[in-house]
Protein backbone atom coordinates (compact mmCIF):
# COMPACT_ATOMS: atom_id res chain seq x y z
CA UNK A 1 0.00 0.00 0.00
CA UNK A 2 2.98 2.09 0.83
CA UNK A 3 5.65 0.57 -1.08
CA UNK A 4 5.96 1.85 -4.06
CA UNK A 5 6.86 -0.96 -7.04
CA UNK A 6 10.29 0.18 -7.35
CA UNK A 7 11.18 -0.09 -4.43
CA UNK A 8 10.58 -3.99 -4.52
CA UNK A 9 14.53 -4.73 -6.17
CA UNK A 10 15.32 -3.15 -2.79
CA UNK A 11 16.90 -5.34 0.25
CA UNK A 12 14.47 -3.94 3.02
CA UNK A 13 11.32 -4.26 0.63
CA UNK A 14 11.35 -8.54 1.11
CA UNK A 15 10.65 -7.27 5.27
CA UNK A 16 8.07 -4.76 3.88
CA UNK A 17 6.08 -7.46 1.97
CA UNK A 18 5.66 -9.53 4.82
CA UNK A 19 4.83 -6.76 6.90
CA UNK A 20 2.04 -5.85 4.88
CA UNK A 21 1.29 -9.40 3.17
CA UNK A 22 0.89 -11.41 6.61
CA UNK A 23 -1.28 -9.19 8.30
CA UNK A 24 -3.36 -8.85 5.06
CA UNK A 25 -3.56 -12.51 4.79
CA UNK A 26 -4.43 -13.33 8.49
CA UNK A 27 -7.41 -10.55 8.20
CA UNK A 28 -8.68 -12.46 4.64
CA UNK A 29 -7.94 -15.61 6.28
CA UNK A 30 -10.29 -14.95 9.05
CA UNK A 31 -13.24 -13.19 7.16
CA UNK A 32 -13.75 -16.15 5.14
CA UNK A 33 -14.07 -18.03 7.61
CA UNK A 34 -16.70 -15.93 9.18
CA UNK A 35 -18.60 -15.82 6.23
CA UNK A 36 -18.64 -19.61 5.88
CA UNK A 37 -19.94 -20.08 9.95
CA UNK A 38 -22.54 -17.33 8.61
CA UNK A 39 -23.75 -18.98 5.32
CA UNK A 40 -23.69 -22.68 6.87
CA UNK A 41 -26.68 -21.33 8.56
CA UNK A 42 -25.59 -22.32 12.57
CA UNK A 43 -26.71 -18.66 13.45
CA UNK A 44 -29.74 -16.54 12.60
CA UNK A 45 -28.42 -13.73 9.85
CA UNK A 46 -30.69 -11.27 11.51
CA UNK A 47 -28.49 -11.62 14.60
CA UNK A 48 -24.79 -12.28 12.95
CA UNK A 49 -24.13 -10.54 9.29
CA UNK A 50 -21.32 -11.85 7.30
CA UNK A 51 -19.13 -9.40 5.95
CA UNK A 52 -20.42 -9.90 2.26
CA UNK A 53 -23.88 -8.10 4.14
CA UNK A 54 -21.06 -5.26 5.93
CA UNK A 55 -19.94 -4.97 2.39
CA UNK A 56 -23.10 -4.70 0.73
CA UNK A 57 -24.40 -1.94 3.46
CA UNK A 58 -21.12 -0.06 2.82
CA UNK A 59 -21.96 0.40 -0.70
CA UNK A 60 -25.11 0.80 -0.57
CA UNK A 61 -25.21 3.19 2.25
CA UNK A 62 -21.56 5.11 1.75
CA UNK A 63 -23.64 8.88 1.74
CA UNK A 64 -25.56 7.94 4.99
CA UNK A 65 -22.23 6.01 6.24
CA UNK A 66 -19.55 8.61 4.93
CA UNK A 67 -21.74 11.86 6.42
CA UNK A 68 -21.91 9.78 10.10
CA UNK A 69 -17.74 9.10 9.65
CA UNK A 70 -17.53 12.92 9.11
CA UNK A 71 -19.32 14.12 12.32
CA UNK A 72 -17.83 11.39 14.23
CA UNK A 73 -14.18 12.53 12.93
CA UNK A 74 -14.47 15.99 13.68
CA UNK A 75 -15.35 15.25 17.05
CA UNK A 76 -12.55 13.58 17.50
CA UNK A 77 -10.35 15.06 15.76
CA UNK A 78 -11.15 18.81 17.23
CA UNK A 79 -11.09 17.10 20.86
CA UNK A 80 -7.85 15.85 20.02
CA UNK A 81 -6.65 19.04 19.07
CA UNK A 82 -7.99 20.49 22.35
CA UNK A 83 -6.53 17.73 24.45
CA UNK A 84 -3.26 18.13 22.46
CA UNK A 85 -2.98 22.11 23.82
CA UNK A 86 -4.27 21.68 26.90
CA UNK A 87 -1.89 18.40 27.55
CA UNK A 88 1.06 20.59 26.45
CA UNK A 89 -0.13 23.47 28.18
CA UNK A 90 -0.40 21.30 31.45
CA UNK A 91 2.84 19.40 30.93
CA UNK A 92 4.78 22.83 30.46
CA UNK A 93 2.73 24.50 33.55
CA UNK A 94 3.71 21.05 35.43
CA UNK A 95 6.97 21.52 35.04
CA UNK A 96 8.24 25.27 35.37
CA UNK A 97 6.16 26.06 38.06
CA UNK A 98 6.78 23.37 41.42
CA UNK A 99 3.99 25.28 42.98
CA UNK A 100 1.30 24.40 40.61
CA UNK A 101 2.70 20.79 40.25
CA UNK A 102 2.14 20.23 43.88
CA UNK A 103 -0.98 22.11 43.74
CA UNK A 104 -2.95 20.58 41.21
CA UNK A 105 -1.21 16.95 40.11
CA UNK A 106 -3.55 15.55 42.77
CA UNK A 107 -6.65 16.95 40.67
CA UNK A 108 -5.31 16.17 37.38
CA UNK A 109 -4.91 12.43 38.66
CA UNK A 110 -8.38 12.51 40.04
CA UNK A 111 -9.54 13.48 37.17
CA UNK A 112 -8.41 10.40 35.17
CA UNK A 113 -9.85 8.45 37.57
CA UNK A 114 -13.55 9.20 37.57
CA UNK A 115 -14.63 6.72 34.75
CA UNK A 116 -16.07 8.18 31.27
CA UNK A 117 -18.46 6.22 31.28
CA UNK A 118 -20.19 7.83 34.22
CA UNK A 119 -18.94 11.10 33.50
CA UNK A 120 -19.82 11.29 29.72
CA UNK A 121 -24.01 11.37 30.19
CA UNK A 122 -23.37 14.22 33.02
CA UNK A 123 -21.36 15.79 30.51
CA UNK A 124 -23.82 15.70 28.16
CA UNK A 125 -26.40 16.83 30.43
CA UNK A 126 -24.38 19.72 31.07
CA UNK A 127 -23.34 21.12 27.77
CA UNK A 128 -26.45 19.81 25.33
CA UNK A 129 -26.61 17.08 22.08
CA UNK A 130 -24.34 19.72 20.13
CA UNK A 131 -20.54 19.18 19.64
CA UNK A 132 -19.21 20.95 22.90
CA UNK A 133 -20.37 17.98 25.32
CA UNK A 134 -18.27 15.54 22.74
CA UNK A 135 -15.38 17.60 22.37
CA UNK A 136 -14.97 18.34 26.02
CA UNK A 137 -15.28 14.27 26.39
CA UNK A 138 -12.71 13.27 23.67
CA UNK A 139 -10.64 15.88 25.26
CA UNK A 140 -10.64 14.88 28.74
CA UNK A 141 -10.02 10.99 27.35
CA UNK A 142 -7.16 12.04 25.14
CA UNK A 143 -5.36 14.87 27.76
CA UNK A 144 -3.50 12.56 30.17
CA UNK A 145 -1.32 10.98 28.10
CA UNK A 146 -0.60 14.12 26.01
CA UNK A 147 0.00 16.26 29.75
CA UNK A 148 2.08 13.06 31.14
CA UNK A 149 4.32 12.62 27.79
CA UNK A 150 4.90 16.28 28.04
CA UNK A 151 5.69 16.60 31.49
CA UNK A 152 7.92 13.55 31.55
CA UNK A 153 9.77 14.56 27.99
CA UNK A 154 10.48 17.99 29.83
CA UNK A 155 11.94 15.90 32.66
CA UNK A 156 14.04 13.47 30.91
CA UNK A 157 16.01 16.28 29.86
CA UNK A 158 20.21 14.92 30.38
CA UNK A 159 21.08 16.76 33.31
CA UNK A 160 24.73 17.67 31.80
CA UNK A 161 23.25 19.01 28.69
CA UNK A 162 21.32 21.60 31.11
CA UNK A 163 24.69 22.43 32.61
CA UNK A 164 26.22 23.38 29.03
CA UNK A 165 23.07 25.41 28.98
CA UNK A 166 24.09 27.30 31.57
CA UNK A 167 27.35 27.47 31.34
CA UNK A 168 26.81 28.94 27.74
CA UNK A 169 24.53 31.71 29.37
CA UNK A 170 21.22 30.19 28.36
CA UNK A 171 18.16 31.30 30.83
CA UNK A 172 15.55 29.47 31.90
CA UNK A 173 13.22 30.48 28.90
CA UNK A 174 15.97 30.17 26.37
CA UNK A 175 16.74 26.68 27.78
CA UNK A 176 13.63 25.81 27.53
CA UNK A 177 13.06 26.37 23.79
CA UNK A 178 16.62 25.02 22.43
CA UNK A 179 16.82 21.95 24.88
CA UNK A 180 14.33 20.81 26.83
CA UNK A 181 11.43 20.74 24.38
CA UNK A 182 12.79 19.40 21.57
CA UNK A 183 14.29 16.36 23.78
CA UNK A 184 10.62 16.50 25.13
CA UNK A 185 9.44 15.97 21.72
CA UNK A 186 9.72 12.11 21.52
CA UNK A 187 7.99 11.31 24.25
CA UNK A 188 4.88 14.22 23.56
CA UNK A 189 4.46 12.30 20.40
CA UNK A 190 4.38 9.17 22.53
CA UNK A 191 1.34 10.12 24.23
CA UNK A 192 -0.39 12.18 21.18
CA UNK A 193 -0.29 8.49 19.79
CA UNK A 194 -1.90 7.08 22.74
CA UNK A 195 -4.35 9.80 22.66
CA UNK A 196 -4.59 8.89 19.06
CA UNK A 197 -6.68 5.73 20.21
CA UNK A 198 -8.48 6.78 22.41
CA UNK A 199 -9.75 9.93 20.39
CA UNK A 200 -12.60 7.71 17.83
CA UNK A 201 -13.48 5.52 21.04
CA UNK A 202 -13.95 8.53 23.50
CA UNK A 203 -15.68 10.45 20.39
CA UNK A 204 -18.59 7.29 20.13
CA UNK A 205 -18.81 6.87 23.99
CA UNK A 206 -19.69 10.68 23.80
CA UNK A 207 -22.42 9.78 21.05
CA UNK A 208 -23.62 7.13 22.54
CA UNK A 209 -24.56 9.78 25.75
CA UNK A 210 -26.69 11.01 23.78
CA UNK A 211 -26.24 12.39 19.85
CA UNK A 212 -27.84 13.36 16.56
CA UNK A 213 -25.66 11.90 14.34
CA UNK A 214 -22.17 9.93 14.16
CA UNK A 215 -21.27 6.77 14.17
CA UNK A 216 -21.71 5.90 17.77
CA UNK A 217 -25.49 7.50 17.47
CA UNK A 218 -25.50 4.83 14.33
CA UNK A 219 -24.33 2.14 16.49
CA UNK A 220 -26.17 2.74 19.13
CA UNK A 221 -29.63 3.23 17.52
CA UNK A 222 -29.31 0.45 15.10
CA UNK A 223 -28.39 -2.44 17.34
CA UNK A 224 -31.90 -2.34 18.99
CA UNK A 225 -33.45 -2.22 15.55
CA UNK A 226 -30.84 -5.16 14.64
CA UNK A 227 -29.59 -3.50 11.96
CA UNK A 228 -26.68 -5.74 12.34
CA UNK A 229 -24.76 -5.26 8.66
CA UNK A 230 -25.35 -1.61 9.29
CA UNK A 231 -24.07 -1.90 13.00
CA UNK A 232 -21.16 -3.81 11.46
CA UNK A 233 -19.71 -1.68 9.17
CA UNK A 234 -19.83 1.25 11.69
CA UNK A 235 -17.48 -0.55 14.11
CA UNK A 236 -15.39 -1.24 10.52
CA UNK A 237 -15.19 2.55 10.10
CA UNK A 238 -14.39 3.22 13.24
CA UNK A 239 -11.78 0.89 13.43
CA UNK A 240 -10.21 1.47 10.38
CA UNK A 241 -10.12 5.36 12.28
CA UNK A 242 -8.70 4.56 14.51
CA UNK A 243 -5.90 2.51 12.62
CA UNK A 244 -5.30 5.76 9.82
CA UNK A 245 -4.98 8.11 13.21
CA UNK A 246 -2.32 5.96 14.35
CA UNK A 247 -0.71 5.84 11.45
CA UNK A 248 -0.66 9.64 10.79
CA UNK A 249 0.80 10.35 14.05
CA UNK A 250 3.65 7.72 13.65
CA UNK A 251 4.43 9.17 10.23
CA UNK A 252 4.74 12.65 11.66
CA UNK A 253 6.91 11.11 14.63
CA UNK A 254 9.07 9.35 11.37
CA UNK A 255 9.38 12.94 10.40
CA UNK A 256 10.07 15.10 13.29
CA UNK A 257 12.02 12.97 15.45
CA UNK A 258 14.09 10.33 13.04
CA UNK A 259 16.65 10.14 15.78
CA UNK A 260 14.64 8.04 17.80
CA UNK A 261 13.90 4.68 16.31
CA UNK A 262 16.40 5.16 13.19
CA UNK A 263 17.47 1.86 12.61
CA UNK A 264 14.13 0.30 11.93
CA UNK A 265 13.95 0.13 7.86
CA UNK A 266 13.39 3.08 6.73
CA UNK B 1 19.73 32.66 2.64
CA UNK B 2 21.13 35.97 3.60
CA UNK B 3 24.19 37.41 1.96
CA UNK B 4 27.53 36.52 4.63
CA UNK B 5 28.99 39.68 3.66
CA UNK B 6 26.00 41.91 4.91
CA UNK B 7 26.02 39.60 8.14
CA UNK B 8 29.15 40.72 8.81
CA UNK B 9 29.55 44.31 8.22
CA UNK B 10 26.47 44.42 10.62
CA UNK B 11 28.30 42.97 13.18
CA UNK B 12 31.43 45.22 12.93
CA UNK B 13 30.16 48.00 12.05
CA UNK B 14 30.84 49.70 15.52
CA UNK B 15 34.34 48.31 16.20
CA UNK B 16 37.09 47.88 13.31
CA UNK B 17 38.69 45.44 14.46
CA UNK B 18 39.77 42.01 12.31
CA UNK B 19 37.58 38.81 11.90
CA UNK B 20 38.46 36.83 15.13
CA UNK B 21 40.42 33.76 14.67
CA UNK B 22 38.09 32.10 16.96
CA UNK B 23 35.63 33.03 14.44
CA UNK B 24 33.27 35.02 17.55
CA UNK B 25 33.05 38.16 15.53
CA UNK B 26 33.17 40.18 18.76
CA UNK B 27 36.00 42.37 19.43
CA UNK B 28 38.65 40.64 21.04
CA UNK B 29 39.91 43.48 23.06
CA UNK B 30 37.13 43.70 24.92
CA UNK B 31 36.70 40.21 25.35
CA UNK B 32 40.26 39.53 26.38
CA UNK B 33 40.34 42.14 29.19
CA UNK B 34 40.69 41.66 32.76
CA UNK B 35 37.78 43.07 34.24
CA UNK B 36 38.34 46.47 36.43
CA UNK B 37 35.13 46.07 38.32
CA UNK B 38 35.87 42.75 39.38
CA UNK B 39 34.98 41.40 43.14
CA UNK B 40 36.96 39.39 44.78
CA UNK B 41 33.80 37.35 45.77
CA UNK B 42 34.05 33.73 45.82
CA UNK B 43 33.29 31.58 43.25
CA UNK B 44 32.45 34.87 40.81
CA UNK B 45 32.59 34.33 37.29
CA UNK B 46 32.85 37.95 36.24
CA UNK B 47 32.18 39.19 33.10
CA UNK B 48 34.49 41.61 31.67
CA UNK B 49 33.30 44.05 28.67
CA UNK B 50 34.65 47.62 29.21
CA UNK B 51 38.56 48.41 29.15
CA UNK B 52 40.75 49.03 26.42
CA UNK B 53 43.92 46.78 25.19
CA UNK B 54 45.45 45.63 22.54
CA UNK B 55 44.54 42.64 21.03
CA UNK B 56 48.19 41.16 21.45
CA UNK B 57 48.19 42.14 25.55
CA UNK B 58 49.06 38.49 27.37
CA UNK B 59 48.22 40.25 30.68
CA UNK B 60 50.59 38.78 33.64
CA UNK B 61 49.14 40.99 36.19
CA UNK B 62 48.69 40.63 39.71
CA UNK B 63 44.70 39.30 39.28
CA UNK B 64 45.11 35.68 37.91
CA UNK B 65 42.44 34.39 36.06
CA UNK B 66 41.34 31.75 38.19
CA UNK B 67 42.38 31.09 41.33
CA UNK B 68 41.62 27.32 43.40
CA UNK B 69 42.48 27.84 46.82
CA UNK B 70 42.84 24.42 49.43
CA UNK B 71 39.47 23.42 47.43
CA UNK B 72 37.87 19.83 48.24
CA UNK B 73 34.27 18.49 46.89
CA UNK B 74 32.81 15.08 47.93
CA UNK B 75 30.11 13.51 45.97
CA UNK B 76 27.60 11.38 48.53
CA UNK B 77 26.78 8.44 46.88
CA UNK B 78 24.96 4.99 47.27
CA UNK B 79 28.38 3.26 48.12
CA UNK B 80 29.49 6.07 50.42
CA UNK B 81 30.98 9.41 50.16
CA UNK B 82 33.79 10.07 47.57
CA UNK B 83 36.09 12.58 47.88
CA UNK B 84 36.84 14.18 44.19
CA UNK B 85 39.37 16.98 45.01
CA UNK B 86 40.92 17.26 48.35
CA UNK B 87 43.33 20.49 49.17
CA UNK B 88 43.54 21.41 45.66
CA UNK B 89 45.58 24.61 44.52
CA UNK B 90 46.60 25.78 41.06
CA UNK B 91 46.30 29.67 39.88
CA UNK B 92 46.35 30.29 36.64
CA UNK B 93 47.61 33.55 35.63
CA UNK B 94 46.08 35.57 32.60
CA UNK B 95 46.75 34.74 29.34
CA UNK B 96 48.18 31.58 30.64
CA UNK B 97 47.94 27.74 29.18
CA UNK B 98 48.09 25.13 31.43
CA UNK B 99 47.38 21.67 30.93
CA UNK B 100 45.91 19.16 33.72
CA UNK B 101 47.30 15.38 33.46
CA UNK B 102 46.55 12.48 35.86
CA UNK B 103 44.76 9.25 36.27
CA UNK B 104 41.20 8.72 35.07
CA UNK B 105 38.53 9.64 37.71
CA UNK B 106 41.19 11.75 39.90
CA UNK B 107 39.00 14.78 39.19
CA UNK B 108 39.75 16.55 36.43
CA UNK B 109 36.29 16.86 34.62
CA UNK B 110 35.12 17.66 38.88
CA UNK B 111 37.56 20.63 38.47
CA UNK B 112 36.68 22.01 35.05
CA UNK B 113 32.60 21.80 36.90
CA UNK B 114 34.16 24.10 39.28
CA UNK B 115 36.04 26.84 37.06
CA UNK B 116 32.90 26.83 35.06
CA UNK B 117 30.64 27.92 38.44
CA UNK B 118 28.86 24.91 37.65
CA UNK B 119 29.44 22.74 41.06
CA UNK B 120 29.84 24.39 44.80
CA UNK B 121 33.20 23.33 46.23
CA UNK B 122 32.80 21.71 49.86
CA UNK B 123 35.49 23.29 51.01
CA UNK B 124 38.35 26.17 50.34
CA UNK B 125 37.80 29.15 47.64
CA UNK B 126 37.20 29.30 44.04
CA UNK B 127 38.09 32.42 42.66
CA UNK B 128 37.20 32.55 38.91
CA UNK B 129 37.65 36.11 37.06
CA UNK B 130 36.69 35.62 33.21
CA UNK B 131 33.98 33.99 31.24
CA UNK B 132 34.32 30.41 30.55
CA UNK B 133 34.04 28.74 27.39
CA UNK B 134 33.56 24.90 29.02
CA UNK B 135 33.93 22.14 26.64
CA UNK B 136 32.57 18.85 28.79
CA UNK B 137 34.08 15.46 28.43
CA UNK B 138 30.64 14.27 26.72
CA UNK B 139 30.09 16.23 23.25
CA UNK B 140 26.68 16.75 24.55
CA UNK B 141 25.55 17.30 20.79
CA UNK B 142 21.85 17.12 20.32
CA UNK B 143 20.36 14.69 17.81
CA UNK B 144 17.45 16.95 16.60
CA UNK B 145 20.08 19.61 15.48
CA UNK B 146 22.16 19.29 12.32
CA UNK B 147 26.13 19.47 13.14
CA UNK B 148 26.13 23.39 11.77
CA UNK B 149 23.64 24.16 14.07
CA UNK B 150 25.02 22.07 17.01
CA UNK B 151 28.18 24.15 17.08
CA UNK B 152 25.88 27.41 16.64
CA UNK B 153 23.56 26.93 19.62
CA UNK B 154 26.22 28.51 21.70
CA UNK B 155 25.63 31.30 19.93
CA UNK B 156 21.66 30.84 20.17
CA UNK B 157 22.22 30.16 23.87
CA UNK B 158 23.30 33.95 24.33
CA UNK B 159 20.34 35.40 21.88
CA UNK B 160 21.70 35.29 18.51
CA UNK B 161 18.99 34.82 15.97
CA UNK B 162 19.45 31.44 14.35
CA UNK B 163 20.33 32.14 10.79
CA UNK B 164 23.18 35.21 12.32
CA UNK B 165 24.49 31.88 14.42
CA UNK B 166 24.66 29.47 11.64
CA UNK B 167 26.72 31.87 9.39
CA UNK B 168 29.25 32.53 12.20
CA UNK B 169 30.14 28.55 12.59
CA UNK B 170 30.10 27.90 8.61
CA UNK B 171 33.98 29.15 8.07
CA UNK B 172 34.84 27.54 10.77
CA UNK B 173 33.92 24.04 9.51
CA UNK B 174 35.63 24.84 6.49
CA UNK B 175 38.74 25.26 8.82
CA UNK B 176 38.21 22.07 10.78
CA UNK B 177 37.42 19.40 8.07
CA UNK B 178 34.10 19.29 8.24
CA UNK B 179 32.92 21.20 4.77
CA UNK B 180 30.47 19.18 3.22
CA UNK B 181 28.88 17.94 6.97
CA UNK B 182 27.21 20.88 7.91
CA UNK B 183 23.46 19.34 7.30
CA UNK B 184 24.56 15.95 8.65
CA UNK B 185 22.99 14.71 11.60
CA UNK B 186 24.74 14.16 14.86
CA UNK B 187 24.35 10.22 14.27
CA UNK B 188 25.97 10.48 10.61
CA UNK B 189 29.27 11.94 12.14
CA UNK B 190 32.13 9.78 13.44
CA UNK B 191 33.06 10.50 17.12
CA UNK B 192 36.33 12.40 15.75
CA UNK B 193 33.84 14.92 13.78
CA UNK B 194 31.60 14.85 16.97
CA UNK B 195 34.63 16.18 18.62
CA UNK B 196 35.20 18.54 16.51
CA UNK B 197 31.70 20.07 16.83
CA UNK B 198 31.66 20.18 20.21
CA UNK B 199 35.02 22.17 20.30
CA UNK B 200 33.88 24.62 17.31
CA UNK B 201 30.80 24.87 19.67
CA UNK B 202 32.82 26.10 22.56
CA UNK B 203 35.11 28.28 20.48
CA UNK B 204 31.96 30.29 18.98
CA UNK B 205 31.51 30.92 22.71
CA UNK B 206 33.82 33.80 22.20
CA UNK B 207 34.99 33.55 25.75
CA UNK B 208 38.67 34.41 26.96
CA UNK B 209 39.09 31.38 29.27
CA UNK B 210 38.89 27.86 27.63
CA UNK B 211 38.35 25.30 29.52
CA UNK B 212 38.70 21.98 27.78
CA UNK B 213 38.30 18.30 28.93
CA UNK B 214 40.20 16.10 26.74
CA UNK B 215 38.74 18.05 23.61
CA UNK B 216 41.20 15.64 20.77
CA UNK B 217 40.69 12.55 22.56
CA UNK B 218 38.40 10.97 19.88
CA UNK B 219 40.96 12.15 17.04
CA UNK B 220 43.71 10.48 15.07
CA UNK B 221 47.05 11.55 15.13
CA UNK B 222 47.20 13.52 12.34
CA UNK B 223 43.72 15.26 12.58
CA UNK B 224 44.80 15.80 16.46
CA UNK B 225 48.16 17.37 15.14
CA UNK B 226 45.64 19.43 12.95
CA UNK B 227 43.74 20.58 15.58
CA UNK B 228 46.86 21.62 17.57
CA UNK B 229 48.35 23.62 14.78
CA UNK B 230 45.18 25.61 14.65
CA UNK B 231 44.36 25.91 18.25
CA UNK B 232 48.24 27.11 18.28
CA UNK B 233 47.69 29.84 15.66
CA UNK B 234 44.45 30.92 16.89
CA UNK B 235 45.72 31.30 20.72
CA UNK B 236 48.77 33.15 18.97
CA UNK B 237 46.85 35.57 17.05
CA UNK B 238 44.38 36.36 20.14
CA UNK B 239 45.68 35.11 23.27
CA UNK B 240 43.30 33.54 25.55
CA UNK B 241 43.74 31.68 28.79
CA UNK B 242 43.56 27.87 28.70
CA UNK B 243 42.80 25.23 30.80
CA UNK B 244 43.07 21.51 28.86
CA UNK B 245 42.29 18.58 30.51
CA UNK B 246 44.47 15.52 28.90
CA UNK B 247 45.82 12.30 29.04
CA UNK B 248 48.28 12.96 26.64
CA UNK B 249 51.32 13.95 28.08
CA UNK B 250 52.54 15.18 24.69
CA UNK B 251 49.67 17.33 23.81
CA UNK B 252 50.07 18.87 27.02
CA UNK B 253 53.67 19.82 26.33
CA UNK B 254 53.22 20.92 23.04
CA UNK B 255 49.83 23.00 24.11
CA UNK B 256 50.51 24.27 27.43
CA UNK B 257 53.14 26.51 29.21
CA UNK B 258 52.89 24.23 32.45
CA UNK B 259 52.03 21.25 32.94
CA UNK B 260 50.02 20.20 36.35
CA UNK B 261 50.08 16.45 37.50
CA UNK B 262 47.48 15.20 39.58
CA UNK B 263 47.51 12.13 41.82
CA UNK B 264 44.71 9.50 42.16
CA UNK B 265 41.79 10.22 43.83
CA UNK B 266 41.37 12.68 46.11
CA UNK B 267 42.81 14.62 43.19
CA UNK B 268 45.64 16.83 44.51
CA UNK B 269 48.57 18.70 43.07
CA UNK B 270 51.45 16.16 42.12
CA UNK B 271 53.77 18.27 40.63
CA UNK B 272 54.33 20.66 38.05
CA UNK B 273 56.20 20.89 34.89
CA UNK B 274 57.39 24.18 33.25
CA UNK B 275 57.41 23.89 29.04
CA UNK B 276 59.83 26.27 27.70
CA UNK B 277 59.31 25.69 24.44
CA UNK B 278 62.12 27.83 22.58
CA UNK B 279 60.25 30.19 20.09
CA UNK B 280 60.19 29.58 16.25
CA UNK B 281 60.22 25.82 16.93
CA UNK B 282 57.42 24.21 14.84
CA UNK B 283 55.53 21.47 16.66
CA UNK B 284 57.39 18.88 14.86
CA UNK B 285 60.68 20.24 15.43
CA UNK B 286 59.23 20.48 19.35
CA UNK B 287 58.20 16.99 19.65
CA UNK B 288 60.92 15.71 18.19
CA UNK B 289 63.54 17.72 20.06
CA UNK B 290 65.42 16.24 23.06
CA UNK B 291 64.04 18.66 25.88
CA UNK B 292 60.81 16.90 25.38
CA UNK B 293 61.51 14.16 25.33
CA UNK B 294 63.17 14.84 29.09
CA UNK B 295 59.79 16.92 29.77
CA UNK B 296 57.86 13.76 28.82
CA UNK B 297 60.04 11.32 30.95
CA UNK B 298 59.61 13.44 34.01
CA UNK B 299 56.15 14.04 33.40
CA UNK B 300 55.53 9.96 33.44
CA UNK B 301 57.68 9.67 36.31
CA UNK B 302 55.60 11.83 38.46
CA UNK B 303 52.12 10.60 37.17
CA UNK B 304 53.89 7.01 38.03
N1 LIG C 1 28.02 13.77 39.90
C1 LIG C 1 28.78 12.88 40.57
N2 LIG C 1 28.23 12.09 41.50
C2 LIG C 1 28.97 11.20 42.18
N3 LIG C 1 30.28 11.04 41.99
C3 LIG C 1 30.89 11.79 41.08
C4 LIG C 1 30.18 12.74 40.31
N4 LIG C 1 31.04 13.35 39.47
C5 LIG C 1 32.23 12.80 39.70
N5 LIG C 1 32.17 11.87 40.67
C6 LIG C 1 33.28 11.08 41.20
O1 LIG C 1 34.35 11.95 41.43
C7 LIG C 1 35.56 11.38 41.01
C8 LIG C 1 36.23 12.30 40.02
O2 LIG C 1 35.46 12.35 38.85
P1 LIG C 1 35.91 13.17 37.56
O3 LIG C 1 34.85 13.01 36.54
O4 LIG C 1 36.23 14.55 37.95
O5 LIG C 1 37.23 12.39 37.13
P2 LIG C 1 38.20 12.65 35.90
O6 LIG C 1 39.53 12.99 36.44
O7 LIG C 1 37.59 13.63 34.98
O8 LIG C 1 38.27 11.22 35.22
P3 LIG C 1 38.43 10.83 33.68
O9 LIG C 1 39.84 11.08 33.29
O10 LIG C 1 38.11 9.38 33.65
O11 LIG C 1 37.46 11.66 32.91
C9 LIG C 1 35.22 10.02 40.45
O12 LIG C 1 35.53 9.06 41.43
C10 LIG C 1 33.75 10.06 40.21
O13 LIG C 1 33.19 8.81 40.49
MG1 LIG D 1 36.85 13.54 33.15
Amino acid sequence: MIAPRESLSRPPAGRRMRKWLAPAAATLLLLAAWEAFVRAGLVDSLLVAGPGDVAQTLIDEFSMLARHTLATGREALLGLLLAFVLGIGAGLTLHVSPLLRDATLPLLVGTQAVPLVVLAPLLVIAFGYGITAKLVIVAIACFFPIAVGTFDGLRSCDPELLRLMRSLGAGRMRTLRLVELPGALPRVLGGVRIAATWAFISAVFAEYAGSTEGLGYLIARGTPLLETPRVYAAILILTAASLALWSAVAVVERRLIPWERRDSAH
Amino acid sequence: MPAKEDMQYDEQSQTETPVSPFGDGNSPSAELNPSPTAADATTSVSVSRDGERGAGAVADTGTPAVRLQDVSVSFRTRSGEVTALDGFNLTIGDGERVAIVGPSGCGKSTLLSLVAGLLPPDGGIVDVRREVALMPQRDLLVPWRSALRNAALALEAQGKPRAQAAERARPLFERFGLAGFEHARTWELSGGMRQRVAFLRTILTGRPLLALDEPFGALDAITRGEMHEWLEQALAAEPRTMLLVTHDVEEALTLAGRVVLMTRRPGKVAGEIAVDRPTGLSRAQWTTSREFSILKSQALAALR
